[in-house]
C-alpha cells in the first residue's frame, strides 16, 4: 500500500461487565487503514463492531475495558492518551456519525448552530468565523436553502438532512478519519443513495479516510474498498470488498451472503444460516462451528488463525475455494 | 375462478387537519388491489408512502373509506370479532409486540379461547402445534418474551396471528429489525406457512431485496397511492414508472461497481401537501407540463401472457414508445 | 427440509433485567423493607416494648423528664411519651397505607380509561383534575375534612378526592405509550374487546410506575394524616397520634423537648423506610 497508514489496530481485545464479572467482547482485531482509504466491517448484532468502534474512540460504555491491543492513530498510541488527549482527538482528527440522526442533535439547538459549535471547539477562533465555516459546510453536505436551513430545529428536517446536519457536524473538525456507525440504516433507499454519495464525494475532496460499520452488506460493498467480517467478537474474514463478496473464504461469509435478498436475483430464496448467532466470544475452537455446514473435529478445538496470502486473509481451518484456482463464483442453493 | 381471499377498492385514509399539521394528511389515497389464495403480494416505499397506514387500516386499527373485502365477504366500519380474525398482522418491533408479562402459552391460549376456535380441553395442544409450526421448541411455550431474541419473538408474533387462523396475513417490516440471518429464517417460515395453510400474504417492506426474493407480485406506493403495480419479475427487469426506476437504481447492489449514484433527488414528500396533478412530478426529470396538471390513473401496459398478472403503471408515459421515452439510467 | 428450530437463547444477554435476582442485589430496597420492618414490629409489639398505657393520666407527673417507667418522659397530661408513640404509631401507619388504597384505585382506573378511549371521556376527566390540581394539597384537604368534620372517616374521604390525581396522570402517561405498541395493537386487530384488552393486557403492564408512586403518596399521606392530627382535624383525642403529640408539644418546647421532637423523627424515619423501598422499586422496574 503506496498511503501511509492512518490507523492501526493491532490485537484488539475488548471486555465488558456482565454479572459475573467481565466478558470477552472483542478478540484478536487486527486491520490497517491507510490515509484516504475506506474500511467496511461488516456483522451482526454481537459480533462486536459497535463495540470496536467506541475502543477505538475511547467511548467504552460503563466498565467496559481495552483488556490489550494497540489502536495506532497516525502514530500516536491512542490507548494510552488521556481523557483529555481522546477529547480532542474526537471531532478534530476523527469524526463520527452514529446510526440515529435524531438522537445525534440536540433537539432544542438550531442545526446551524450545533455544526457551528463543533466548528469552534475545533478549528475556528470566533463565532462569526465558525457560523461562516458552518454554512460552508452546510454548503458541502448539500442541504438545501443553507440561510434558512441553519437557522431550522433538527425536528423541522427531514431524516436525510438530520444526517447531512450529522455529517457536517462530524466534518467540521476537519478530520482525516470519519468512523460511521450504521449511517444509512435508519434511512429511506433513495436518501441512502444519495447520503452514499456524498460520504464518497467528500472522501474524494477532503481526503477522508472512512471506517464504516453496517449489517448491510451491499452498502460496504459499494463504499469500501477493504472489509473486515466479524463474527462473536473475532474478524473472521478480511480483504479486498469485491474478492470477499465474489469469492467469500469464510463459510459465515459465505452463509452472510446467501442470506442476503437481492434485488438482483428475483425469485432467489435468501437461505438461512441454521442456529443463532453467537453472543459471545469463544475461547476454544471456532465459534461458527455450531452452525457450519463443513464443521470438523479440530474446528471444535483450536481457534482458527486469521491467515492468507495477500490482502485477502481468513479465519477458518478449511475455507472455501481453498483447492480451487479460479474465484467460484456464487450460486444459489435450490 | 377462487374468490380473492382480499380484495380493496377504493381505500382512503385521511388524517384531519390538526394542530401544527395544518392540511390534512392525505396517508392513503384511492387504493385498490386484490390477493389470491397462497399469493405473496409486496409493497415497497420510503417515508410517507403510506404503506403502513394501508396494512392498519386493512386489520382495522384506522378508520378508512372504501371496501375492503375478505373472501367476498364485504367488512364493515365496525368489524365483528368473526371478521376481524381473518386478517391478521405482524408488526416491525419484534420488541414490542408481545406483552410482556405474558408467557408464550398464555399469548397464544388466549386466542384461540377468544375466539373458540378449539373446545377447551384442546387448546394445550393446538398451542403445542402453533409453536412447532413456527419452529420454536415445545420448552418456549412457558417463556415470557424478555428470555426470547428478537427472531423468536417475531416466530410468536406470528405463531399468534396463525392461532385465529387467517385467510390473510399483513407483515408490515416483520424483518427490518432483524439481523440478516435472522431475516432468511422468518422470510422462510412466511413462505413455508403461506404454502401450508393457503394463505394469502401481503408483505410491506422498504427492502426491495426483500421483495424480490419472496413476492410473486409487487406494488409501488408513494405519496399514498400506488403507482406501479406488476409480477415481481416483470417490475425488475421493465419498471415503467419513473419513480420506480429511481428506487430501483438507489438499491446499493453487491458485485456492482460503484457506478453513477444519487439516482433521486430530494427527501421523500410530506403527506400533508401532496402536489397537483402527479404526485411524483416536483422530482420528476422526466416531468412534463401535463404531468403537472393531470394526475396520471393505473393503465395497464401489459396483459400478463399465460395467465401472469397484468402490468400497471401510474405515469402519463409509462407505455410510450421506446423513441418517445425520456432517458433513464 | 423444515425452518430451523430456533434454540432458546440460553442466559440472557448483559443488559437484560432478571427481576427474581436482582432482588437481592437491590441494596435500596433491602434498606427500606428492612427499616419498615423494625417500625412496623415496634408499632406491633407495643404492648410488649411499653406496657404502660397510653392514654392513662396522671396529673402529678405532667412533662416529666425521661425516667424509670417513662423512656421518654411524659406528656402535658401525664401519659407516658413513648407508649404513645408506639401506639401512635399504629394509628398513623395504618391510615396512611390504607388512605392510599383508595385513591390509587380511583386515579389508576380514571387514567385507563382517559388513556386509553381518549376522545370526551379524555377530555372530561382532565378538565376535572385540572380543577382539582389547581388548589393546593393541603388547602383542599383541610377545607374538606373540615366540611365533614373531624375524624378518621373524613380523612380517608378527603384524601381520595385529592389524591386521585397522580394516580391518573401517571397511569394515563403509561396508556398513551403502551397504547401503541405492537402487543395491544395486535390484540385489537385480532378483535378483543376493549374491557379485554384493559385488564388482561394494559393494566398490569401500566400499574408499575403508579405502584413506585404509591411509595411516595404514603409518605405524604402520612404527613397528611399527621398535619390534621396537629391542626386538631385528624384523628380525635384521646386517642395517640403523633400529629397531636406534636401539636401538645409545640406548645411545650421549652420545657419539655422530647414530645416536641421525638413524634417528628418517628415521621421521618417511617418516610424514609417508605422512600427507599419506592426508590429501590424503581430502581427494579425502571423504564429501559
Amino acid at each position: 500500500m503506496s498511503a501511509p497508514l492512518l490507523l492501526r489496530v493491532e490485537r484488539l481485545a475488548v471486555a465488558m461487565p456482565g454479572p459475573r464479572g467481565l466478558f470477552p467482547v472483542v478478540e484478536d482485531v487486527s486491520f490497517d487503514l491507510p490515509m484516504g482509504g475506506a474500511l467496511g466491517v461488516v456483522g451482526e448484532s454481537g459480533s462486536g463492531k459497535t463495540t470496536m468502534l467506541r475502543a477505538i474512540l475511547g467511548l467504552l460504555p460503563q466498565g467496559g475495558r481495552v483488556t490489550s491491543g494497540l489502536i495506532s492513530f497516525d502514530g500516536e498510541d491512542l490507548l494510552s492518551a488521556g481523557e483529555g488527549r481522546m477529547r480532542r482527538i474526537r471531532g478534530r482528527q476523527i469524526g463520527v456519525i452514529w446510526q440515529d440522526p435524531q438522537a445525534a442533535l440536540d433537539p432544542v439547538m438550531r442545526v446551524g448552530e450545533q455544526i457551528a459549535e463543533t466548528a469552534r471547539a475545533h478549528v475556528a477562533g470566533s463565532w462569526k468565523i465558525a457560523r461562516d465555516r458552518a454554512k460552508e459546510l452546510m454548503r458541502l453536505v448539500e442541504l438545501p436553502d443553507v440561510e434558512r436551513t441553519y437557522r431550522a430545529y433538527p425536528h423541522q428536517l427531514s431524516g436525510g438532512q438530520r444526517q447531512r446536519v450529522v455529517i457536517a457536524s462530524a466534518i467540521a473538525g476537519e478530520p482525516r478519519l470519519v468512523l460511521a456507525d450504521e449511517p444509512t440504516t435508519a434511512l429511506d433507499v433513495t436518501v441512502q443513495d444519495q447520503v452514499l454519495s456524498l460520504l464518497a464525494r467528500l472522501r474524494q475532496e477532503l481526503n477522508l479516510a472512512l471506517l464504516l460499520v453496517s449489517h448491510d452488506l451491499a452498502v460496504v460493498g459499494e463504499t469500501c474498498d477493504e472489509v473486515s467480517v466479524m463474527y462473536a467478537g473475532r474478524i473472521v474474514e478480511h480483504g479486498p470488498a469485491n474478492g470477499v463478496f465474489s469469492s467469500p473464504r469464510h463459510h459465515y461469509t459465505a452463509g452472510l451472503l446467501a442470506a442476503a435478498p437481492r434485488v438482483d436475483r428475483p425469485g432467489v430464496r435468501p437461505v438461512s444460516i441454521p442456529g443463532t448467532p453467537a453472543l459471545a466470544v469463544a475461547q476454544r475452537g471456532c465459534a461458527f462451528a455450531a452452525r457450519c455446514p463443513a464443521v470438523l473435529a479440530n474446528c471444535l478445538e483450536v481457534v482458527p488463525p486469521l491467515v492468507g496470502q495477500g490482502r485477502h486473509r481468513v479465519a477458518c481451518h478449511h475455507p472455501l475455494g481453498r483447492e480451487l484456482p479460479s474465484p467460484v463464483p456464487l450460486e444459489a442453493k435450490p | 375462478m377462487t374468490e380473492a381471499a382480499l380484495d380493496v377498492q377504493d381505500l382512503t385514509v385521511v388524517y384531519p387537519a390538526q394542530g401544527r399539521t395544518r392540511h390534512p394528511v392525505r396517508a392513503v389515497t384511492g387504493v385498490s388491489l386484490s390477493l389470491q389464495p397462497g399469493e405473496t403480494l409486496g409493497l415497497v416505499g420510503e417515508s410517507g408512502c403510506g404503506k403502513s397506514t394501508l396494512a392498519r387500516a386493512l386489520v382495522g386499527l384506522e378508520r378508512s373509506t372504501g371496501d375492503i373485502s375478505l373472501r367476498g365477504d364485504r367488512l364493515l366500519a365496525r368489524r365483528t370479532p368473526e371478521q376481524a380474525r381473518r386478517i391478521q398482522i405482524i408488526f416491525q418491533d419484534p420488541y414490542a409486540s408481545l406483552n410482556p408479562r405474558l408467557s408464550v402459552r398464555s399469548t397464544l391460549e388466549e386466542m384461540v379461547r377468544v375466539h373458540r376456535l378449539r373446545p377447551r380441553r384442546e387448546i394445550p395442544h393446538r398451542v403445542g402445534e402453533l409453536v412447532a409450526l413456527v419452529g420454536l421448541p415445545p420448552a418456549s411455550l412457558e417463556a415470557r418474551p424478555a428470555a426470547l431474541s428478537g427472531g423468536q419473538r417475531q416466530r410468536v408474533a406470528i405463531a399468534r396471528a396463525l392461532a385465529l387462523q387467517p385467510d390473510v396475513l399483513v407483515a408490515d417490516e416483520p424483518t427490518t429489525s432483524l439481523d440478516v440471518s435472522v431475516q432468511a429464517v422468518i422470510l422462510d417460515l412466511f413462505a413455508q406457512v403461506r404454502d401450508q395453510l393457503g394463505l394469502a400474504l401481503l408483505l410491506i417492506t422498504h427492502n426491495v431485496g426483500v421483495v424480490s426474493a419472496v413476492c410473486d407480485r409487487v406494488a409501488v406506493m408513494y405519496l399514498g397511492r400506488i403507482v406501479e403495480l406488476a409480477p415481481t419479475v416483470a417490475l425488475l427487469d421493465d419498471p415503467r414508472h419513473p419513480y420506480t426506476r429511481r428506487l430501483l437504481a438507489a438499491v446499493p447492489r453487491l458485485g456492482a461497481p460503484a457506478g453513477v449514484r444519487a439516482a433521486l433527488q430530494g427527501d421523500p414528500p410530506d403527506p400533508s401537501q401532496v402536489p397537483g396533478g402527479c404526485p411524483f412530478h416536483p422530482r420528476c426529470p422526466d416531468a412534463t407540463d401535463h404531468c403537472a396538471t393531470a394526475r396520471p390513473e393505473l393503465s395497464v401496459g401489459q396483459l400478463g401472457a399465460n395467465g401472469a398478472a397484468p402490468h400497471f403503471a401510474a405515469c402519463h408515459y409509462a407505455w410510450a414508445p421506446p423513441g418517445a421515452d425520456k432517458g433513464v439510467r | 427440509m423444515s425452518v430451523p428450530l430456533a434454540v432458546l437463547t440460553p442466559v440472557v444477554a448483559a443488559e437484560r433485567r432478571r427481576p427474581g435476582i436482582s432482588l437481592l442485589h437491590n441494596k435500596t430496597l433491602l434498606a427500606g423493607i428492612a427499616l419498615l420492618f423494625v417500625i412496623v414490629m415496634m408499632v406491633v409489639l407495643a404492648p410488649v416494648l411499653a406496657p404502660a398505657d397510653p392514654n392513662q393520666q396522671n396529673l402529678f407527673n405532667v412533662l416529666a423528664r425521661p425516667g424509670p417507667g417513662h423512656l421518654l418522659g411524659t406528656d402535658d397530661l401525664g401519659r407516658d411519651t413513648w407508649a404513645r408513640l408506639l401506639y401512635g404509631g399504629r394509628v398513623d401507619l395504618m391510615i396512611g397505607v390504607s388512605a392510599v388504597i383508595a385513591p390509587f384505585i380511583l386515579g389508576s382506573t380514571l387514567g385507563l380509561l382517559a388513556g386509553y378511549l381518549g376522545g370526551w371521556v379524555d377530555a372530561v376527566i382532565m378538565r376535572v383534575l385540572e380543577v382539582v390540581v389547581a388548589f393546593p394539597f393541603y388547602v383542599l384537604i383541610i377545607a374538606v375534612v373540615f366540611a365533614l368534620g373531624a375524624g378518621v372517616s373524613s380523612i380517608f374521604i378527603a384524601i381520595t378526592a385529592v389524591g386521585w390525581v397522580s394516580y391518573c396522570r401517571i397511569v394515563r402517561g403509561e396508556v398513551l405509550v403502551a397504547k401503541r405498541l405492537g402487543y395491544v395493537e395486535a390484540a385489537r386487530a385480532a378483535g378483543l374487546s376493549t374491557p379485554r384488552i384493559l385488564i388482561r393486557h394494559l393494566t398490569p403492564n401500566v400499574l408499575t410506575q403508579a405502584l413506585i408512586y404509591s411509595m411516595s403518596d404514603i409518605v405524604l399521606t402520612i404527613l397528611a394524616v399527621v398535619t390534621l392530627g396537629f391542626l386538631g382535624l385528624g384523628v380525635q383525642p384521646p386517642t395517640a397520634e403523633w400529629g397531636a403529640m406534636l401539636q401538645a408539644g409545640f406548645e411545650n418546647i421549652l420545657t419539655d423537648p422530647i414530645l416536641g421532637t421525638v413524634p417528628g423523627i418517628a415521621v421521618v424515619i417511617t418516610g424514609l423506610a417508605f422512600s427507599l423501598i419506592g426508590d429501590g422499586l424503581a430502581a427494579e422496574f425502571g423504564k429501559p
